[in-house]
């Protein structure tokens, strides 16, 4: 999810596209939209715990990206300013979910794992429990834990995107750390 | 064995100190941690392929609704609204025989096929194409296209055994459309299927 | 005065077949390659558990027409999974034998929005097939009709003797009419289905002799 990604030469720039959308041209809206839906779409689901939320939380957030786009300051700089709207949206959907219940994709979480042995079961496994520990964090933990470990950032990207400074993500990050240890105790080994 | 991270330990996974500044107790530790933390699903999340046709038809929505927008999107003008026509048994009266007659619940009238003759109807005046697709043909919407006939309205019948049917229109390929007058359910996918149930064939009641 | 429509599309669907071909090769190029194991599984343990596993390929194939995520199919065919086996449980609990239909209706019931308790008291309260009994439950819970309403419509249907398959169309006639569901079955029940307009709530007293309530 790097912001800084190089784009292809003969293709426009996002301020070029904002500006387009911006005087009236609204069909041009759909190139961001192809450019971001996936970028993000592994953050949120983790961030949810839902690939089904996930996607409604993306197109919620493009669609707002879209209402509000006047106000975006740096039209080149689309992609950042789109991560905190779904970002926000991301964190309300997670308060609204903790009212509602376990999104459905814990089901299939749940469901017995293939038969096969070995490293692979033992993997999925694993993946599981972390998927399922996961929930349990707080969101901002939970959000510090996918920037690293699933996203990959260092915590200075991490700072520069969501506007924390690193020693705060740091501690977050330990906070969960210890958490996590205590709920994967048994896959530890 | 205490539940928490040593702190060193998490110095080396935050990246500020190397793992050879440990102790052998501790690597094994950070090595654990690494593996743990290092096990969530890195694969993309694949979207809906329909993902961009959602987003953009809202955003057009929502352009429409500015004063002035440029109205390039034509197409997106109105969503179309399927009026599906039913006719129920008590109406037969009123309709023509041939008219679309959907059984919420129906008898065999074909004991010796053991099925019963159902006819799906959707009114769709601006569709270019409308299938059926459901548990009675496996969700292939390739193979149940609708005729259409004059008014813009769209049919096919089928002769389905007994059981439960959950089933949709397909309108232009892409669109699932549920029947809005027969009961629906949830499909588990964030929609809704419509459900048509048929007694046993050949149980006389 | 009939009124010539396009030629009719007539087509003869067989019944679905016990799964002759294995889940595998019906999946291949129809779902997400990703999930095809693990839907096969799924499958193979519905069938260890003597649960009927057709409604689960069904979901699978459904899922992947739709185009839905895989990880997204999965939990729908896993939920799938769990309603079958909450809907043979309840079957058992009512002493009365498993049936694939049977269980098929009940797991239809059960995402109809009825509870396994419901789908229990539904069986016990039929007089020898529980599978009509749950199917007529099933369609009525999706018509609206809340739960409660449905299980007491429906058992009291049976043991009146009469025609439980008559009961989703006569509701909706009602419902036509601008009743709400509950009202429309609470009518069916008293046996005043259909005739005239619903004035306000139900009277409290049916027009004919209360039928024997299981």
């Amino acid at each position: 999810m790097r912001h800084s990604d190089v784009s292809v030469r003969d293709e426009p720039s996002d301020g070029e596209v904002v500006r387009a959308v911006l005087a009236g041209d609204v069909d041009r809206y759909e190139v961001l939209v192809r450019r971001y839906r996936e970028r993000y779409a592994r953050y949120a689901a983790h961030l949810l715990g839902s690939t089904a939320a996930a996607e409604d939380a993306l197109q919620d957030a493009l669609v707002q990206a879209y209402e509000r786009l006047s106000q975006c300051r740096d039209p080149d700089n689309f992609a950042g300013w789109f991560f905190l709207i779904l970002r926000n949206g991301c964190f309300g959907e997670r308060r609204r979910l903790a009212r509602v219940g376990p999104p459905l994709d814990a089901v299939a979480a749940a469901v017995p794992a293939p038969g096969d042995a070995g490293a692979g079961a033992e993997r999925h496994e694993l993946r599981q429990a972390l998927f399922m520990a996961l929930q349990t964090l707080t969101p901002e933990q939970r959000e510090v834990f996918v920037l690293r470990h699933v996203e990959e950032l260092s915590y200075e990207e991490i700072a520069a995107r969501t506007g924390q400074t690193v020693g705060a993500l740091k501690m977050r990050m330990h906070r969960g750390y210890d958490r996590l240890r205590g709920l994967l105790r048994d896959h530890w080994g | 064995m205490t539940d928490r991270l040593d702190p060193l330990v998490m110095r080396v996974l935050d990246g500020d100190l190397p793992l050879e500044a440990l102790s052998p107790a501790l690597r094994a530790e950070a090595e654990a941690a690494r593996r743990v933390f290092g096990a969530p699903d890195r694969a993309p999340m694949a979207l809906s392929p329909d993902f961009d046709a959602r987003v953009m038809a809202a955003v057009r929505a929502r352009a429409l609704r500015r004063p002035g927008a440029a109205r390039r999107a034509v197409a997106w003008l109105v969503a179309p609204r399927e009026v599906r026509v039913v006719v129920r048994p008590w109406m037969a009266g009123v309709l023509a025989a041939a008219a679309a007659l959907v059984l919420l619940f129906a008898r065999p009238e074909t004991p010796a096929t053991g099925g019963v003759a159902v006819r799906f109807v959707l009114h769709a005046p601006e569709a270019r194409s409308v299938a059926l697709a459901g548990t009675f043909n496996h969700w292939d919407s390739g193979a149940t296209p609708l005729v259409r006939s004059e008014g813009g309205l769209w049919a096919a019948t089928l002769v389905l055994p007994a059981g439960e049917h959950e089933y949709a229109f397909v309108v232009d390929g892409e669109r699932w459309v549920p029947d809005p007058a027969a009961p629906g359910v949830d499909d588990g996918f964030g929609r809704r299927n419509s459900v048509l149930t048929l007694s046993d064939a050949g149980r006389s009641m | 005065m009939t009124r010539s429509l396009a030629p009719l599309l007539i087509a003869l669907i067989a019944a679905p077949a016990a799964a002759q071909t294995p889940v595998r090769v019906r999946l291949e190029g129809r779902v997400p390659p990703a999930i095809v194991a693990a839907v096969d599984s799924i499958v193979a343990d519905a069938a260890a558990r003597d649960l009927p596993t057709e409604p689960l390929v069904q979901k699978a194939l459904e899922g992947g027409a739709k185009g839905v995520a895989p990880e997204r199919i999965l939990a729908a065919v896993g939920l799938v999974h769990t309603r079958l086996a909450a809907a043979g449980a309840a079957i058992d609990r009512a002493g009365a034998t498993r049936s694939a239909a049977a269980i098929e209706a009940g797991a239809f019931a059960l995402t109809a929005g009825l509870s396994a308790e419901d789908v229990s008291a539904l069986v016990r309260g039929a007089a020898d097939e529980p599978t009509q009994v749950l199917r007529v439950a099933a369609t009525l819970s999706a018509l609206g009709v809340p739960a409660a309403e449905t299980v007491a419509l429906v058992t009291s249907t049976v043991a009146a003797g009469a025609d439980v398959t008559a009961l989703p169309q006569t509701v909706q006639a009602t419902m036509s009419r601008g009743a709400t569901p509950a009202q429309a079955a609470r009518l069916a029940q008293g046996g005043g289905g259909g005739r005239g307009q619903p004035h306000g709530p139900p009277p409290d007293r049916p027009s004919r002799p209360n039928p024997k309530k299981p």
